[in-house]
């Protein structure tokens, strides 16, 4: 759509005002607007289908409204969601819409009501948080039924500043991101302030490294600033392997520019107009977003030669990845930019010193990136006023597993395990307990239920033998074998390990075997002794923090769940019902009903019985007329243990040992 | 480059500032195992056998010292404490299972008191993933004919999609530097030829002139020759016949001098 508009050359303020006017027209129309989550997660859940179903109906009725696109609006446990926004109303947010609700949904907003067993959430104002300011929607509170969003748990204690765009506006139109104060902090930063001002201004912030380590941000910049060299560059890592996480993602295709102008202004900072953004080719949208934000960018002048008439010139590559989780680290990312194989190298010498092709470079994570505007359009001591006495600012957590809200959701910094897991995710489904919470990716430790009330930051992560990692964080419940969880960290750790080191590349293996030895029961004591040694030896003497981090999984969950790996070592027992190996599945039959389920269920038909009265009740004219039943029962020794009469079983006469 | 001053094992030395530690350690006497090192290439880091302790005031950790750039005073390294032992000894036990045959691996560990691993010895391999065939190939000799191939456990060495290398010369560099011997330049003088192992790739040898031993590859020479230009004519015969030849000279022209005078 945005490339039907003329754009000119953007070279003063004035210029920018007049391409958020247009943004500010397209994000608030004088028409129904209504808006359709298709990040990559929404056309997952068939947000395409829906947004389709919305423009055929609107077209039928001849109804004043629009259909238009946005991304991620965070809550995944509801999507495909739908924003809809009614001039002079609030704005009112639905989730779990089909095709098959979208009549119920115009009928609602025709007859001016809302359909409420869709709504999740109202907003009557809309903060535009670079500039700190509102767009008023609603003059007075309509739709008071549907809660705001501040009174919706699921958002009450989020603040999204990474995120301030995704979901709002349509990632594909630079004038909406302008429409919400975006390239403003640029043109302050370029017009107004020296490049060590700058530093100073994300030093005093306190802003960390998203990616992981939590590496202070201002110090990175003055030190590759101070670094001798005429040619530096800046980078954004968009590598994002973790399994379970998808905030970076969910950054990039929601507001690329939010990240753009973020590593121009770190360019800008650092003394170079050279960037790269490495992007994972498994997130083929997110590319395509930047693609198209990079060249709209370009056609406005805020890419190019002498941006706003300041002298200053920037260029942006994207380089591709092939999906090596390794690659993620800094000097295995840049060895893949130059086009060798995605391996880190030692880094006494610092990246900032001797990065990509031996210059200064500095590189940032996605989310580290989107900051920046914010930190210059607010301040530092506005940043720094959010979140915890370390680790300022917010965080982007991608909440999954067992919980019943799952979601990208931005958090400040500081805010408790237990507000998020039970506030925020509201809780862990079907009454069952809660068990631990994985924090930090594959290499992040797993937390147990005494820790629900640690402060999330990148201190007091560590400090219980986890980590900050990108912000990935998967609940697990009871039902979750500890030792099993270790060894599917492991096993995705060995494969992506890139080989290099011997600890990282033969200590991770071992570990897997070990583990896996420990699930089938065929572990002894020593094993576990061996299975420490060899953690302690890779978290030692890795190459690169991959590798350092890689034994987390085990070393966190035989910390707080030894006596898991006990049971499994000496009592061939998994308390959880997990590993396969260890458990047995036997009907009691004094409890057995005889209704057959468990037979009819059973895949490998390794269960036998007489459908009937049970034996108790029966009569003896039952046992003359053949309508008395025999109790089932299961033959072991073709029993594949898959679970499924133990779940079908209507009276819990099936026991898992 | 200012001089650095600080002790291994007790004893003062010194380095020009960024020496890499294992150099300036071997430089002065002491020893330190390792497999991925080599004096003509850059450090690599891969083995992690070069471990060593060092305290810098209140820190204390442990280092792999052939990647380690020497640039604070002062730091105390250690080559043999009993930490240091034991990480050694943890990543031999590794390398161990993975090369239960190979005689090198095997005395290395025997050195560090191992005489076995407690993990199943179950490696069918010679190849410790060192890097110094791939890293002389493309770094030294300039030609790139094989390369790390897979991730983690699945790394190998490997020419493109296994194949007989269509670029190697057939040099045997990477044979030259192999610790283990899992890579070797096996040369027939019946047919002529010069086998990679175990890449597979065989080359034609050139016979010298004089004595007709195979003495260098075709593609060798070709490369050479190339790289060597108008001086590519020393490259005439074996070095054997190459060295008998000068040294007639250097005697026929001793003889004229000193029968002249």
């Amino acid at each position: 759509m945005s490339e039907s508009v003329q754009t000119r050359v953007i070279r003063a303020l004035a210029d920018l005002e007049q391409v958020a006017q247009i943004g500010r027209q397209r994000l608030y129309p004088q028409c129904i607007k209504l808006k359709v989550g298709l990040g990559t997660c929404g056309i997952a859940a068939g947000a395409v289908r829906l947004r389709e179903a919305l423009e055929t109906e609107v077209r039928k009725r001849g109804l004043d409204a629009e259909v238009s696109a946005t991304t991620c609006i965070g809550f995944c446990q509801r999507e495909p969601l739908v924003d809809v926004q009614v001039p002079g109303r609030s704005r009112v947010l639905y989730g779990d819409m089909t095709p098959d609700s979208v009549g119920d949904l115009l009928d609602a907003i025709e007859r001016g009501e809302v359909l409420s067993e869709h709504a999740i959430a109202r907003a009557d104002a809309d903060d535009e948080l670079v500039s700190g300011t509102q767009y008023q929607l609603a003059t007075e509170v309509t739709e008071e039924d549907v809660p705001s969003f501040a009174g919706c748990p699921f958002y009450a204690s989020q603040l999204r500043v990474a995120t301030r765009n995704c979901g709002v506006i349509d990632s594909d139109s630079i004038e909406e991101y302008v429409g919400r104060g975006g390239y403003r902090a640029l043109y302050t930063a370029l017009t107004e302030c020296a490049p060590e001002q700058i530093i100073q201004i994300i030093t005093d912030s306190g802003l960390r490294g998203r990616g992981g380590g939590g590496f202070p941000t201002g110090r990175k910049w003055a030190s590759c600033r101070s670094a001798r060299g005429d040619t530096k560059y800046v980078v954004c890592n968009a590598d994002e392997g973790d399994p379970g996480a998808y905030m970076d993602r969910s950054v990039l295709e929601g507001d690329p520019h939010g990240v753009l102008e973020g590593l121009m202004i770190g360019g800008y900072a650092i003394g170079t107009g050279e960037a790269f953004i490495y992007v994972r080719e498994e997130y083929p949208l997110a590319r395509r977003k930047l693609t198209r934000a990079i060249r709209q960018a370009e056609q406005y002048g805020l890419i190019g030669e002498d941006i706003f008439g300041t002298g200053f010139d920037f260029h942006v590559k994207i380089a591709r990845g092939g999906g090596a989780f390794v690659c993620g680290e800094s000097t295995a990312l840049m060895a893949s930019i130059e086009g060798h194989v995605g391996e880190p190298r030692a880094k006494h010498i610092h990246t900032v010193e001797s990065g990509l092709w031996d210059k200064p470079t500095t590189l940032n994570n996605v989310e580290t990136w989107a900051n920046v505007p914010v930190i210059i359009g607010r301040g530092a001591d506005w940043f720094a006023s959010i979140g915890s006495e370390g680790s300022k600012g917010t965080k982007v957590f991608s909440l999954v597993g067992k919980v019943k809200n799952t979601g990208l959701v931005e958090v400040p910094m500081g805010i408790t395990l237990r507000e998020i897991i039970y506030d925020i995710g509201g809780g862990i489904p079907g009454d069952k307990e809660f068990k631990a919470v994985q924090t930090g990716g594959p290499s992040g430790g797993c937390i147990p239920a005494d820790h629900l009330d640690l402060e999330v930051d990148f201190d007091r992560l560590s400090e219980v033998g986890s980590m900050m990692g990108s912000g990935g964080m998967i609940v697990m419940d009871e039902d979750s074998c500890m030792v099993d969880v270790a060894r599917y960290f492991l096993n995705f750790l060995r494969e992506e390990s890139c080989g290099k080191c011997t600890p990282c590349r033969e200590g991770n293996q071992r570990m897997f075997e070990i583990l896996d030895k420990i699930c089938r029961g065929e572990a002894r004591e020593e094993d576990l002794e061996l299975l420490e040694d060899i953690a302690d030896v890779v978290k030692t003497t890795s190459l690169c923090a991959l590798g350092k981090s890689a034994p987390n999984p085990v070393l966190s969950t035989i910390r707080y769940f030894r006596d898991e790996y006990e049971a499994h070592i000496r009592d061939k027992r998994c308390p959880a019902g997990v590993c396969k190996a260890l458990v047995t599945y036997s009907i009691d039959p004094e409890a057995c009903i005889c209704c057959g389920r468990c037979a009819a269920d059973c895949p490998v038909e390794c269960i036998s019985g007489k459908k009937g009265k049970p034996p108790a009740k029966a009569t003896d004219k039952d046992r003359e007329e053949g309508k008395a039943g025999e109790p089932f029962r299961i033959h072991a020794e073709a029993c594949i243990k898959c679970g499924s009469c133990y779940e079908v079983c209507p009276v819990g006469a099936v026991q898992r040992t | 480059m200012p001089t650095i001053h600080f002790t291994i094992d007790g004893k003062k030395v010194s380095c020009e500032r960024d020496s890499m530690l294992l150099d300036v350690a071997l430089a002065n006497g002491f020893e330190i195992p390792a497999l991925c090192h080599h004096e003509a290439q850059p450090p690599y880091g891969a083995c992690r056998l070069c471990l060593v302790e060092i305290t810098q005031g209140r820190r204390n950790w442990i280092e792999a010292s052939c990647t380690y750039p020497v640039r604070d005073e002062g730091i105390e390294v250690r080559t043999n404490s009993e930490k240091v032992q034991r990480y050694r000894r943890l990543n031999m036990e590794m390398l161990l299972a993975r090369c239960p045959e190979s005689e090198k691996v095997r005395q290395m560990a025997r050195q560090l008191g191992l005489e076995r691993t407690r993990l199943p010895e179950d490696g069918d391999t010679e190849c410790v993933l060192c890097g110094l065939c791939v890293n002389v190939c493309s770094d030294v000799v300039g030609v790139g004919a094989i390369s790390f191939v897979g991730r983690g456990s699945e790394r190998r060495v490997d020419t493109p999609f296994g194949d007989p290398s269509d670029v190697c010369i057939g040099c045997g560099a990477c044979a030259e530097v192999c610790p283990t011997g899992y890579v070797s330049a096996v040369d027939n003088e019946e047919s002529m030829t010069r086998e990679i192992r175990p890449f597979h790739t065989e080359h034609r040898l050139v016979a010298c002139p004089e004595c007709g031993r195979g003495f260098v590859t075709e593609r060798q020479l070709a490369h050479l020759k190339e790289q060597l230009g108008p001086r590519s004519d020393i490259l005439q015969g074996c070095p054997v016949c190459r060295g008998r030849r000068q040294a007639a000279e250097l005697r026929r022209a001793y003889l004229t001098m000193t029968s002249g005078t």
